[in-house]
């Protein structure tokens, strides 16, 4: 298949060669438990990065839907995941966010457990539950049905049968593998996430992350007209130099700058330290003539990254890669988790400019983050009625390009290069994933996967 | 990870000298609000010192103490003047959506206490903040609460604030976000 047929073929990848989506879908209770069934409680779901759990004894507390998981480092050193659920009457066991503990004991009547989930001991236990004391292995901690740990981030399924992580992310690994394999140490988390909530439903953010670049010339105006980014709002008409590369990867999109580390921000030092760590075929295509980094992107169903930069000091970019999770606490409530990670070679001086950089920009109180939040919370408010439901969504963008001039033929990263930024194509992929996902049958317990037969060509 | 939380709380002052010390620190902290609440954020720039800094750190529900709740490398604001012109410049702007139409944002200051006083006059005060924020037609109002640990420096005999800290009470917050200071 050539990169033209590719493009095409994404083009038509809601069914039918649809442009719309239903407006619907984000606030209908049927939906949302149909998404609950066939897409978070089969799916990959992302948990933790490990670095927030270095030490044996040292655990978070996570959540898949209302599933609260306790993901821990055990005495071995390995990570481990359970239901914090005790096991006696199912009070939540650990009701701190993290920490580091030699065992977990329930309040309600004393039945702890150690780290590796085991029943360690139990009020009483002789003779008032049994002479020969209760069977520890039978009620030790539910482990998480599924867990995988991928170049550091740990992600779980509340499904014990599915397709396996590495097999889930495809493509998109490779693009991971841009942020994680740039340090030969790798990336480690700048302290515990933002949490907050958002009341949009959860694909709207998503959206945003997977595939609208079209919104920051105008949503994020007020910070172009003040000069926080190196941008100006020129730079975002027609093919300015913000217009980047889109790329279609597994089930995932990630989004590429026509610019180099340093352009973006990076310090000489630690340039130098990606191009001769990173892996031949990322470096070729990073480092190449023409330089490329990664802006931001997004893995279905709700994980989405986010590697940019601003000025902390007169004219001093600094960049910092966010991730963040779009946990869906019912069909018009979202709670954002929100992490910075950072190279782990980087400076004391980087690290602090990195979050600095961050909350100026985005989370909680970032200057763009305030813009994109009013928006999705208004766009909720917008589809909240009857006749409102009824106006679908216009996923056109890009639509009227021509093909010749969109195909990456020589593009060197694996998936569908889209040789702009503004364009739907991401959104379009991500509702051709979750229009999949949400036809699949409810046993297959695999969310469906996008290179697989079946593609709508 | 490591906070200071527990470290901030009032620590013995000489009580002959602070009821009129705490007088001109409320005052201080009430103009302060009323300047945020106006929208006035350029007096409110004029408030603070060349030097500020300006921390909320990211709080998580650990066992044990609650100082070992704050992070002391995440946070919702690390700033100093810089950055905290660039967010009034922004509010400035005729593109700053989650500000246009305006938020009420309404900030209660109370508890104030003068903890320590330097040798060039500087205060240590702490209070307690509840913010709330009400925004177009919508009955519901948003709130979030919080400790403040502030340093007021004497700068040309007027106070300034050089170093707040503000210690929140929700780890997580129930609000879409913060669009005024804390
Ligand atoms: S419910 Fe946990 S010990 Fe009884
Ligand atoms: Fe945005």
């Amino acid at each position: 298949m050539t990169a033209v047929e590719d493009i095409a073929d994404v083009r038509d990848g809601l069914p039918a060669g649809r442009d719309t989506v239903r407006s619907e879908i984000y606030s209908d209770p049927g939906i949302w438990s149909r998404e609950r069934e066939r897409i978070f409680e089969p799916g990959w779901n992302f948990l933790a990065h490990e670095s927030e759990i270095p030490e044996p004894g040292d655990f978070v507390v996570r959540y898949i839907l209302e599933d609260s998981i306790i993901v821990s480092r055990g005495r071995d050193g390995t990570i481990r995941a359970f239901l914090n659920v005790c096991r006696h009457r199912s009070m939540l066991l650990c009701r701190a966010e993290g920490g580091s503990a030699r065992k977990f004991v329930c309040p309600y009547h004393g039945w702890s457990y150690d780290m590796d989930g085991r029943l360690s001991s139990l009020p009483l236990e002789r003779p008032y539950f049994s002479t020969s004391g209760v069977d520890r292995e039978e009620l030790s901690l539910r482990p998480l049905p599924r867990l995988g740990v991928t170049e550091g981030f740990v992600f779980g399924s509340l499904a014990s049968e599915g397709e396996p992580l590495e097999e889930y992310l495809g493509d998109f690994a490779w693009y991971l593998a841009i942020h994680t394999r740039r340090d030969p140490q790798g990336l480690e988390v700048l302290g515990p996430p933002q949490r907050w909530i958002v009341r949009n439903n959860w694909k709207i953010g998503a959206e945003n992350f997977a595939g609208d670049s079209y919104h920051a010339q105008y949503t994020h105006r007020s910070v172009l007209e003040i000069g926080l980014h190196p941008n100006s709002p020129k730079d975002f008409q027609g093919r300015g130099k913000r217009d980047g590369i889109n790329v279609l990867a597994g089930p995932g999109v990630m989004r590429l700058a026509r610019q180099s580390a340093a352009e973006r921000g990076y310090p000489p030092d630690m340039v130098d330290l990606f191009r001769s760590t990173l892996p031949a075929p990322q470096r070729d295509l990073l480092f190449g003539d023409e330089p490329r980094w990664p802006t931001g992107g997004h893995l279905f169903p709700n994980l989405s990254f986010l590697n940019a930069g601003a000025f902390v000091a007169e004219r001093r970019l600094v960049p910092f890669l966010n991730v963040r999770l779009w946990r869906p606490l019912d069909a018009e409530t979202i709670e954002t988790w929100s992490w910075v990670l950072v190279e782990k070679s980087a400076s004391p001086s980087f690290r602090r400019d990195s979050m600095r950089s961050y909350v100026l920009t985005f989370g909680t109180t970032g200057t763009e983050e305030q813009d994109d939040v009013e928006n999705f919370t208004q766009m909720q408010r917008g589809l909240a009625g009857v006749r409102a439901k009824d106006v679908p969504q216009q996923l056109i963008m890009g639509r009227g390009l021509r093909e010749e001039e969109l195909a990456m033929p020589s593009f060197g990263g694996p998936g569908t290069a889209v040789a702009t930024t503004y364009t739907d194509a991401g959104l379009r992929r991500f509702h051709q994933l979750w229009e999949r996902a949400m036809a699949a049958p409810p046993s297959a317990a695999a969310v469906a996967r996008p290179d697989d037969a079946g593609v709508p060509a | 990870m490591t906070g200071t939380a527990r470290a901030e709380l009032p620590a013995e002052v000489d009580l002959e000298v602070a009821p009129g010390l705490e007088t001109e620190a409320t005052r201080f902290l009430y103009r302060e609000a009323a300047a945020l609440d106006s929208g006035n954020f350029d007096a409110w720039l004029a408030m603070l010192a060349p030097d500020i800094q300006y921390q909320v750190p990211v709080r998580s529900t650990r066992y044990g103490r609650a100082d070992e709740e704050f992070s002391a490398t995440s946070f919702h604001f690390d700033e100093d003047l810089f950055s905290l012109t660039m967010r009034v410049k922004r509010l400035a702007t005729r593109f700053a959506w989650a500000e246009d139409p305006p938020s009420r944002n309404r900030h209660m200051v109370t508890n104030v206490l003068v903890t320590a006083v330097s040798a060039t006059g500087a205060l240590k005060v702490s209070s307690n903040l509840l913010l709330t924020r009400s925004r177009f037609d919508e009955s519901r109002t948003e709130s979030l609460s919080g400790a403040r640990s502030d340093v007021l420096e004497r700068i040309d005999g007027r106070l300034r604030l050089a170093r707040r800290t503000v210690f929140l009470d929700q780890t997580t917050l129930p609000v879409g976000s913060i669009t005024t200071f804390l």
